[in-house]
């Protein structure tokens, strides 16, 4: 009797997670079925829901904008931000919440209206700016300019705060110092918060756009938005099937991101391991 | 109930740690409250550490700090140096420039001292982009945060397949905004869109989804909020995953109901990252969506979805007029500023922290 | 012997002057398969060109392309030729960082007599030419004759008056052959090239030609009746409202959802292979004008090339023999051939006419006899406002408020010209 309730109960789940995916990803349902179609059942009315057989959409998108290498470029940036970003985003985190100094409350509000001068507000003193530094068209111009912001230091300070104090006492008893702690202690507890970080990280640097435009000139620069919009901006008709073809390609490295990622969640703390 | 003891033995290393059971403390302060006993394995051998935590109390700083003077500064420097940089320098120049009225190329220029500002706040359209960013932003945080909460907690588990799932609602968030914004418009325009065809079957109408004033404002408020799910889901899942199973195991075997545990121990553990992602739900509502909003509406029709920060990007991008962009970029820094000033200022007291 | 030999060689590298090798940079927004045209075109430069190398950029649309030209300005590093809208005209003389082609051409080095007239008249102002037209286009009716035959209609008669595409459009919808009569986007554009067929103004001070233009006048009896025949057809569902953008209309139009279409001539390549995959017939025809008045012609659309100005002479003088080359009329035919775009020149189109081009696709006739019958005077000429982007978005607003009821057709447009109005003042402060 246990058992087919707890059968059913895991059906019902299952049940609910499907129709939550299908409202909430109906769009992106829409786009792969799109992707399958030629120009002309894209456009036809009654729309044709089912998927067509036209799959060379993806290779055309792939060979039209040449996806392999902005996809590289784009998930290089993404990578080098994460990380640089990880790591100021941490020191100045720990700064805040193990540590008293003057005007703390002032700094901590410094960087976080960080957040509120978003790129479109900065983006034509930015480029001059970069582009006195000669870093036009480089991965330098690319990377630098997001390795500060707000998003890592106050994820990474509120949950720092909410790691046990005597923790931090024990440590200091035994003479370990903020460096060790930091890196020994704090980050090892911190592995969910991390993977969460890297993905949302990654994903927003691969879906920049605004400050590429402005600072790639060469082809072999570009990034995968660009590579996107100019799918989209192909002639008078758009071709739909292939720009959703280009789309879902764009997609799979953030969904590998994701996957990676998320084995590490699995193995955070507190999963009952009695040793 | 166990008194704390303090590990002996060389640099700690963690290895694991887990919780163990409830206890009510009492602190030499006098003040009381429930704790939790945790046994912390370093470098191989077990201590034990319980601490008491009383609810309600507003944190800016851990309880244990360290005495340096210097480090923090030093800690805090690669972050200022960026910042400083290549974020507040272009900041005020920008600044500066809402002062002025520019040409295109920023040759051409006239000193108006607040003349931007007067004329933004003497035009009518610009005063209604106030109203609708509040309804949008407001509409955007609160469902944005209901919604992904439920669907964190349900996509929490350990079920078969949990991954796939999980991914399938993380891929709306990220696709690109103008892709986002061109499958919305697939779906819901008003004569050959998706979602019609099968309303017009059903019900012989077709919703003027995206050519009406207010049903526009509405299916861009959705679609922002829908784009925006993933980020909170993955957040919510991290904040849940950070709280200890045992706790809810041992609150369950104490009697308690799903909801009880919910809102009386998930919850309030979640609080920091609720918070986290309030403030960041706004900013976003403020300051994101502007793509979006160009492939779907133009900020149309008629204004109607013409929310500030869209506005600002027409000002730069399309009509070229730094000026009036940059004055626009204050009046949105000021009002987000004081927005979040506000969310420090009275939800930061209720926020748990361990 | 040898010694000789080699030392006359030494002599002949080092006296021979080396070839600094001019790198320019040509920023555009031609999308999809023009940019390996251009790639193309330009490396067909730079192979008779030597010492100079084009480097051919997409960028995005216009908007962008002009957003990289002006941070790039900014920085000190702009392209050397840069490609934008016509509209953005007076805005980009008045910017002050172009090369005005006037002054750069030698007397007699381009025979602008060459150029069609319609597009020359946009783009001289004053007896000047600043820019270097490219490519333009003009709106056109696009109609699917095998819906027309369904529809009992004369598939070689396409309506070329408001009469007769709401007569023509009501037919259609009560035959069943369609949804809807006609269909295109909420764009400024058509309201503006309504006023130049009734040879109406959009600004005061001859449209800006004869002086700085002051204010709007759109929104008097012309722009009225524009908007009253829009908003009409509209209510009356013959028009199909598709909201903004570029790709809906055209995808209503494909799908067979409204019968006729009023687009930009660079659809025709798009809308002909459309149609042939999908085995129905199709027609262009004139833009229509309202009833009561003569047709006086439509502005050319399309985009131009900037020379800018702050480069070295040498790199300057190189730039102006690119685009001198790319206006020469074998590269206009190749232009036209891979894109829909007309060749701006006579002899191009001569050239066409003679291989029995306009035969093969009397769809793209159409487009030229249109522009060829256009009567040139002030309001063909095209305005020349320095804050379109402004304009056009006031215009496209009060048209919607016309479509939900808040405002009449009259109160609409005295609002969205009250609007440009003072936009434009604020503009025209900075040349005082």
């Amino acid at each position: 009797m246990i058992r087919t309730f707890v059968k059913k109960y895991h059906i019902f789940t299952h049940i609910t997670l499907i129709t939550v995916i299908l409202i909430v990803g109906a769009p992106v349902i829409f786009g792969f079925i799109i992707s399958t179609q030629s120009p002309i059942e894209v456009f036809s009315y009654p729309p044709k829901l089912t998927p067509g057989s036209h799959f060379s959409n993806y290779q055309k998108a792939w060979k039209q904008v040449n996806m392999g290498r902005m996809m590289f470029n784009s998930a290089y940036c993404a990578i080098m931000v994460g990380f640089g970003k990880f790591i100021i985003s941490v020191l100045a985190a720990f700064a805040f919440t193990h540590f008293k100094f003057k005007g703390k409350q002032f700094w901590f509000l410094l960087i976080l209206i960080t957040l509120m001068l978003p790129i479109p507000v900065r983006i034509v003193p930015l480029f001059e700016i970069v582009s006195d530094l000669k870093w036009v068209d480089t991965y330098w111009g690319l990377i630098v300019p997001f390795l500060a912001s707000a998003t890592g230091t106050f994820l990474f300070r509120q949950h720092f705060l909410t790691i046990p104090s005597e923790l931090t006492d024990a440590a200091k008893i035994d003479g370990c110092g903020p460096i060790r702690f930091l890196f020994q202690i704090l980050i090892p507890l911190s592995k969910n918060t991390i993977c969460a970080f890297a993905v949302i990280e990654f994903v927003y640097i691969w879906n920049q756009y605004l400050w590429p435009l402005i600072v790639v000139n060469s082809d072999h620069m570009k990034v995968v938005q660009i590579g996107i919009k100019m799918l989209i901006n192909t002639e008078a008709m758009n071709n739909w099937g292939v720009i959703m073809a280009g789309v879902l390609i764009a997609l799979i490295p953030p969904l590998i991101v994701f996957f990676v990622m998320q084995k590490s969640f699995m193995r955070g703390f507190g999963f009952m391991r009695e040793k | 109930m166990s008194q704390p003891f303090i590990a002996t033995f060389g640099f700690p290393v963690l290895s694991d740690i887990s919780w163990v059971r409830s206890v009510h403390l009492h602190d030499a302060s006098g003040s009381s409250g429930k704790g939790h006993l945790f046994k912390v394995w370093l470098k191989g051998e077990i201590s034990g550490i319980s601490y008491a935590y009383p609810s309600g109390r507003s944190i800016m700083e851990s309880k244990s700090i360290y005495p340096h003077k210097v480090l923090p500064y030093l800690l805090l420097a690669p972050s200022f140096v960026i910042i400083g940089y290549f974020l507040f320098y272009p900041t005020f120049e920008t600044f500066r420039l809402s002062l002025f009225r520019l040409g295109p190329f920023g040759i051409r220029k006239l000193y108006v001292k607040f003349g931007n500002f007067i004329d933004l706040f003497t035009s009518a359209d610009y005063l209604q982009s106030f109203k609708i960013s509040f309804l949008f932003s407001f509409s955007v945080v609160v469902f944005g945060l209901g919604v992904s909460l439920a669907i964190a907690v349900l996509v929490n588990r350990k079920i078969r397949g949990i991954n796939f799932y999980r991914a399938a609602l993380i891929w709306p968030y990220a696709l690109s905004p103008a892709i986002a914004g061109a499958l919305w418009v697939f779906l819901f325009d008003s004569s050959a869109g998706y979602l019609n065809y099968f309303i017009s079957v059903l019900f012989d109408v077709k919703p003027k989804w995206l050519t009406s004033g207010s049903l526009a404002l509405v299916v861009v408020t959705a679609a922002a909020t829908w784009k925006n799910l993933g980020y909170n889901i993955i957040l919510f899942l991290a904040g849940l995953q950070n709280i200890p199973d045992d706790i809810k195991e041992a609150a369950r075997i104490d009697g308690a109901s799903p909801f009880q545990v919910f809102w009386k121990i998930t919850f309030p553990l979640l609080s920091p990252m609720t918070f986290f992602l309030l403030v960041m739900n706004l900013i976003y509502s403020y300051f994101g969506s502007f793509g979006l909003i160009h492939v779907m509406t133009e900020g149309g029709p008629a204004n109607s979805t013409n929310i500030l920060i869209y506005d600002l990007y027409r000002q730069a991008f399309i009509n070229h007029n730094a000026g009036l962009a940059a004055a626009e970029s204050m009046i949105l820094f000021a009002l987000v500023v004081i927005l979040t000033g506000l969310q420090f200022g009275t939800s930061g007291r209720g926020v748990h922290y361990q | 012997m040898i010694v000789f030999l080699t030392l006359s060689l030494f002599f002949s590298l080092i006296v021979t002057p080396v070839q600094a090798e001019i790198k320019i940079k040509f920023w555009h927004a031609m999308s999809g398969g023009r940019i390996d045209l251009l790639k193309g075109m330009a490396d067909d430069f730079n192979k008779t060109h030597s010492g100079i190398t084009v480097e051919s950029q997409y960028i995005g649309s216009y908007n962008e392309t002009l957003n990289k030209t002006i941070a790039a300005v900014k920085a000190g590093a702009p392209p050397h030729i840069f490609q934008l809208y016509e509209v953005g005209t007076r805005g980009m003389i008045d910017g002050g960082m172009i090369m005005p082609i006037g002054n750069i051409a030698k007397p007699g080095e381009v025979d602008w007599s060459d150029y069609v007239d319609a597009v020359m008249s946009y783009y001289k102002i004053n007896g000047k030419v600043y820019s270097m037209p490219f490519n333009s286009s003009t709106p056109i009716l696009f109609y699917n004759k095998t819906l027309f035959k369904k529809a009992g209609l004369d598939v070689n008669k396409p309506p070329d008056t408001w009469n007769l595409v709401r007569e023509m459009g009501k037919k259609i919808m009560d035959s069943g052959a369609a949804e809807a009569g006609i269909t295109w986007n909420m764009h400024s554009w058509y309201f503006e090239q309504w006023h130049a067929v009734q040879n109406a103004l959009l600004a005061d001070k001859g449209n800006g030609r004869e002086g700085r233009a002051g204010k709007v006048i759109f929104d008097e009896s012309a722009g009225v009746n524009i908007v009253k025949w829009w908003t009409g057809l509209e209510k009356d569902k013959i028009y199909l409202n598709v909201g903004r953008g570029w790709s809906n209309h055209r995808k209503a139009f494909i799908s067979g959802q409204a019968a006729m279409m009023i687009s930009s001539t660079s659809d025709v390549t798009q809308m002909t292979k459309a149609f042939n995959e999908k085995g129905w017939g199709l027609g262009t025809g004139f833009f229509p004008r309202p009833d009561a008045v003569p047709r006086q012609g439509v502005v050319i659309g399309g985009g131009t090339l900037w020379l800018t100005k702050d480069h070295p002479k040498a790199e300057l003088q190189a730039a102006w023999e690119f685009l001198k080359w790319i206006s020469m009329p074998e590269q206009q035919v190749t232009w036209h051939k891979g894109t829909g775009y007309f060749p701006i020149r006579k002899s191009a189109m001569k050239l066409l006419e003679k291989e029995g081009w306009f035969n093969k696709y009397p769809n793209y006739k159409v487009a030229f006899d249109q522009l060829l019958e256009t009567k040139t005077s002030l309001a063909t000429q095209g305005a020349l406002i320095g804050i379109f982007p402004q304009l056009r978005a006031a215009v496209q607003s009060g048209i919607e408020k016309v479509y939900e009821g808040k405002a009449t057709p009259e109160q609409a447009l005295k609002e969205a010209a009250a609007k440009t109005n003072k936009e434009l003042a604020n503009y025209n402060s900075l040349f005082k």
